[in-house]
């Protein structure tokens, strides 16, 4: 149980606040909006807001298969979270790391994140930007990507040998 | 307390307490035209809007379904109904029950229902029902508004409830809200929040005021509440 990587989308409840929520029950999706902070082990998720799809039909539907094979008591593996979807001054922090941007995307079937508009990844002094981040739940290997049309396509980073301010900052 | 209701200065109530003449339903129809419109779509909190159907004097959803009381009181203006039970069929064929300890009814303002120790149920397609429970409640037959107070519940054999301090519910605008806090138990985890409001029947539903959810990423309200895969 690799307890360090952000958001596993293992069967651990993620706690979510927010100003707002809005469940539309037949697009099978919910949008949290305002201060939405979700946190889940080490890792938390700021942002403006947060939309998350659900599968498994939605509520009415799964709930009708459900207790077509069985009589009532529930039962039935209920909605799977599919994916999620936070927009607006995104801030995923993690014990080591700190990656800012505009978008993130949680896939749960690829188990990965991808975050993407103007990234910042930070650990400890090293400070590096791009256009994308994408982070492997299940390794917790991530890959910067800067693909900006007018910049020559390259990360730019700054590392500082620890123990010294970083220069630029 | 058995008593008779006297016919004098009550629109024929009928004496026969036990069970109420079918005719005398069938006249109130006709001042339920818009009610017969309601369209049950039962979500969580969708029973709320199901209670629109509970039986008053003068407005009787139709088809009507059975009728019992125990027994009809008449003291002064007020008549009040002990056990109050109405089983009947809504628009799509879904059954329902709806029952109270109490209701009481001033003739002066008969459009209004004052409901004790609310118990209801709807059936819905798929073999689904939804149970609700409310410790009182008024309903406005002309405004079509129901108004429940302290402690409402509702629960589905699917594993969802719903917790409100109060609920007012508009049977025509088919919406539901409350003001006060609320907690819900829903296949998207367990949400807390500072008041609620559920409209297109159920299928939209807003909730403000420091959302709190806890959400399973994957599997359902089961495995939160621990029953093994």
């Amino acid at each position: 149980q690799n307890d360090g990587n952000p958001l596993q989308s293992s069967d651990r409840p993620v706690q979510i606040e927010a100003d707002m929520l809005e469940v539309l029950d037949d697009q099978s999706m919910a949008v949290f909006t305002g201060n939405v902070v979700a946190k889940q082990d080490g890792t938390t998720l700021q942002t403006a807001s947060l939309k998350v799809f659900y599968a498994g039909g939605s509520v009415m539907q799964q709930a009708a298969a459900q207790s077509e094979n069985n009589n009532g008591g529930g039962g039935g593996d209920g909605q799977r979270i599919t994916r999620l979807e936070a927009e607006g001054k995104v801030v995923v922090t993690t014990r080591e790391q700190r990656a800012t941007g505009d978008r993130a995307i949680f896939q749960m079937d690829t188990n990965t994140v991808t975050l993407t508009g103007d990234v910042v990844l930070s650990q400890g002094q090293n400070v590096l930007n791009g256009t994308e981040l994408v982070v492997n739940l299940d390794t917790g290997r991530s890959r910067l990507v800067s693909n900006r049309s007018g910049g020559a396509g390259r990360v730019r980073g700054v590392f500082q040998p620890s123990g010294r301010a970083p220069a630029g900052q | 307390m058995e008593s008779i209701a006297t016919s004098s200065g009550m629109r024929d109530v009928p004496h026969d307490t036990a069970a109420v003449r079918h005719s005398t339903w069938q006249r109130a129809q006709r001042h339920s035209r818009r009610v017969r419109r309601l369209r049950v779509v039962l979500p969580v909190l969708g029973l709320l809007l199901a209670l629109g159907l509970f039986v008053s004097f003068q407005s009787i959803p139709s088809p009507i379904g059975d009728v019992e009381l125990s027994s009809i009181g008449v003291e002064g203006d007020t008549v009040t109904m002990e056990a109050p039970k109405l089983t009947g069929y809504g628009e799509e064929g879904l059954n329902y029950a709806v029952s109270a300890d109490r209701a009481q009814q001033n003739l002066s303002s008969p459009n209004v229902v004052r409901l004790q120790g609310i118990d209801g149920r709807l059936d819905e397609e798929g073999g689904r029902w939804t149970a609700l429970r409310a410790a009182e409640g008024t309903l406005d037959t002309d405004a079509e508004t129901l108004r429940l107070d302290n402690s409402i519940e509702l629960t589905t054999n699917d594993g969802k409830r719903a917790t409100l301090q109060s609920a007012d519910i508009d049977f025509s605008r088919r919406t539901v809200s409350s003001e006060e806090p609320v907690e819900l138990e829903m296949d998207v985890g367990r949400v807390a929040a500072g008041s609620i409001e559920v409209s297109e029947g159920g299928k939209r539903i807003v909730l403000r005021g420091n959302v709190k959810v806890d959400m399973r990423m994957n599997g359902s309200l089961e495995n939160a509440l621990g029953t093994p895969e």
